[in-house]
């Protein structure tokens, strides 16, 4: 079966904004009401895909850049950069 | 009750909860009850045998204490460890041995039967077993005063997050801290999340998710070329890396979350550029404990190089048949063992030649070489961790040297073999990024902010921090629930140990 992100470009082009605008959040160190935002758009753009039949180990993939962005800015913020 | 179970996920937030409602002369008793609680749920009666090895290494450590005789103290410690070894032994290794010796007596009876004896083996055993000896021990050499109070001696060797996988802790590094009164501070919650979040990740995201191409190679090694093999062999030095290493992260995450801070069992050690430093980088505390307690007293390295090689070679045959009851294990002990005594031989001769060579070592080209070499030797050595018996040490090792047929279809044979598609091939590749930044995530020296707070400056730390932690738990709970539904979440590797 072929993955719902290649042909759904709606959820591919969905969590690709919901990326953009989580890394623009942390670059220019917006309020958190923002990522919030940014994290609500990834939820409905998975809920979707979910619906749309993307598998569970597809969305594990797709939120671990997520959550290794958020590391990486993490990491970064704690030694002071 | 493992630790990737949701009877954990209640089980732990409640005993966390309860640590800090009660005040501190209480919290021990709490804590013993959850913990046998916790080794119970495996089976009840596995707890007269922790009992056992409780109350006699108790005893024994406080009747060294009123007697200043070197003989009964002496004899003291034989008896301790000859019950506490008695029963690792039987439980552990009776039937290993009864092969043995059955195979023996085949040599000159082909009729004689197999004998086995139906025994259990206890979770944790190794663990609980070789901590209850390093105390007993402690004490005998006088290094440690005897803790006279029996429930906080018992609590050392029943304390739930370390008690089935370690690390193993010494009584000076855990003792005094069940002792001490923990105020609840913020940094607690946080340390302990990100321990938590970091092993779970290990064990979910990476070990299991890399387990599932192990497993389909290993069940039909003849149906899988060379590549395949290697590939499975090198994801299974991943699985068992993350996977007892997730475990300890659990285990530290879990400990802190009450303010008690576990030794940390494992320091990167894929980045080693040697067997030596591999060894000290990985296991930490169980490399420890061989160190202590029976390389050094064989003599270490002080009666010449002969007698260091065959202690290092005891040591690491001991260290393998600690790891399981099978050849295969001594098989691998012996062979990684070897290597640290060929590494030992020819350190000082390599480093004149470089010296002489205006070659640099520790340069990043020749550092990533050597840890090249390192990870290549320790994936053809897991082969022999990871297969059942000797026979199928033997069908690996032949199809990752011979089968290498069929030009360059060799590639999608293999993935053909391991069951992996180009999706699985991404999820691969993501986690192991993600494996690098878990390790950076938990190094234990990130340094504060040490910049006076800017406008935003905190305040985006935390922001990144919520964030982490939110897609962190988004990411294992959707791998949990895949493999859950695959029917491919598994226990945590070193439990049968």
């Amino acid at each position: 079966m072929e993955s719902v992100f290649l042909t759904q470009p709606v959820i591919t082009i969905g969590f690709a904004l919901a990326l953009a605008l989580l890394v623009t959040c942390f670059a220019k160190r917006m309020h958190g009401i923002l990522v919030a935002c940014a994290m609500l758009i990834f939820i409905a753009v998975a809920c979707c895909a979910a619906l749309l039949g993307a598998t569970l180990g597809e969305l594990g993939t797709v939120t671990m850049v997520f959550f290794l962005v958020s590391a990486v800015v993490y990491i970064r913020r704690r030694s002071g950069k | 009750m493992n630790f990737n179970s949701w009877q954990f996920l209640i089980f732990l937030p409640v005993v966390v909860g309860m640590y800090w409602l009660l005040p501190h002369k209480f919290r021990w008793i709490m804590l013993l009850i959850c913990s046998y609680f916790f080794y119970m749920s495996w089976n009840a009666w596995l707890i007269v045998l922790l009992m056992t090895t409780t109350v006699t290494a108790y005893v024994a450590s406080n009747l060294m204490k009123k007697t200043q005789s070197k003989k009964v103290r002496r004899a003291l410690l034989i008896v301790t460890l000859i019950i506490c070894l008695g029963i690792l032994i039987f439980f552990k290794y009776i039937n290993f041995l009864l092969e043995a010796v059955v195979g023996v007596i085949r040599l000159f009876n082909a009729d004689q039967n197999s004998i086995v004896l139906n025994v259990i083996l206890p979770v944790g055993i190794s663990f609980f077993t070789f901590q209850t000896l390093s105390y007993v021990v402690d004490v005998y050499r006088g290094d440690y005063e005897p803790e006279p109070h029996f429930g906080y001696f018992a609590l050392y060797v029943v304390y739930f997050p370390q008690l089935v996988a370690g690390p193993i802790e010494r009584p000076g590094a855990l003792l005094p801290q069940l002792h001490e009164e923990h105020t609840f501070k913020k940094e607690y919650f946080t340390d302990g999340m990100r321990w938590l979040i970091s092993g779970f990740f290990r064990k979910v995201v990476v070990a299991d998710f890399c387990g599932i191409f192990v497993d389909k190679v290993f069940a039909d090694l003849s149906a899988a070329n060379g590549l395949a093999v290697f590939i499975a062999a090198f994801l299974f030095l991943i699985q068992i890396y993350n996977d007892f290493a997730g475990y300890s992260e659990i285990a530290m995450g879990s400990a802190r979350l009450m303010g008690v801070k576990l030794t940390q069992n494992f320091n990167e050690p894929l980045s080693s550029t040697s067997f030596t430093e591999f060894f000290r980088r990985w296991h930490i505390t169980l490399n420890v404990w061989f160190t202590e307690y029976v390389y050094i007293p064989l003599g270490g390295n002080r009666k010449g190089v002969p007698r260091k090689l065959l202690n290092t070679l005891i040591v690491f045959a001991l260290c393998g048949i600690w790891h399981g009851a099978n050849w295969t294990f001594v098989l691998w002990g012996v062979t990684v063992g070897v290597f640290v005594c060929i590494e030992s031989l020819i350190r000082k001769p390599v480093r004149r030649a470089c010296e002489r060579l205006h070659i640099d070592l520790h340069e990043p080209t020749i550092r990533f070489l050597r840890q090249a070499v390192i990870i290549f030797l320790f994936t053809l050595c897991s082969v022999m961790f990871r297969s059942s018996d000797i026979a199928q040490i033997g069908r690996a090792y032949v199809q990752m040297f011979t089968a290498w047929g069929g030009g360059v279809q060799v590639f999608s044979s293999a993935f053909e073999s391991l069951g992996m598609g180009f999706t699985d091939f991404l999820q691969l590749a993501v986690s192991f990024v993600g494996m690098a930044v878990i390790c950076r995530l938990t190094k234990d020296d990130l340094p504060q902010p040490s910049l006076p707070p800017l406008r935003g400056g905190e305040a985006a730390v935390k922001t990144s921090a919520y964030a982490m932690a939110a897609f962190g738990v988004l990411t294992i709970a959707f791998c949990w629930i895949a493999l859950l539904t695959n029917a491919d979440v598994s226990g945590f590797a070193y439990f049968q140990f």
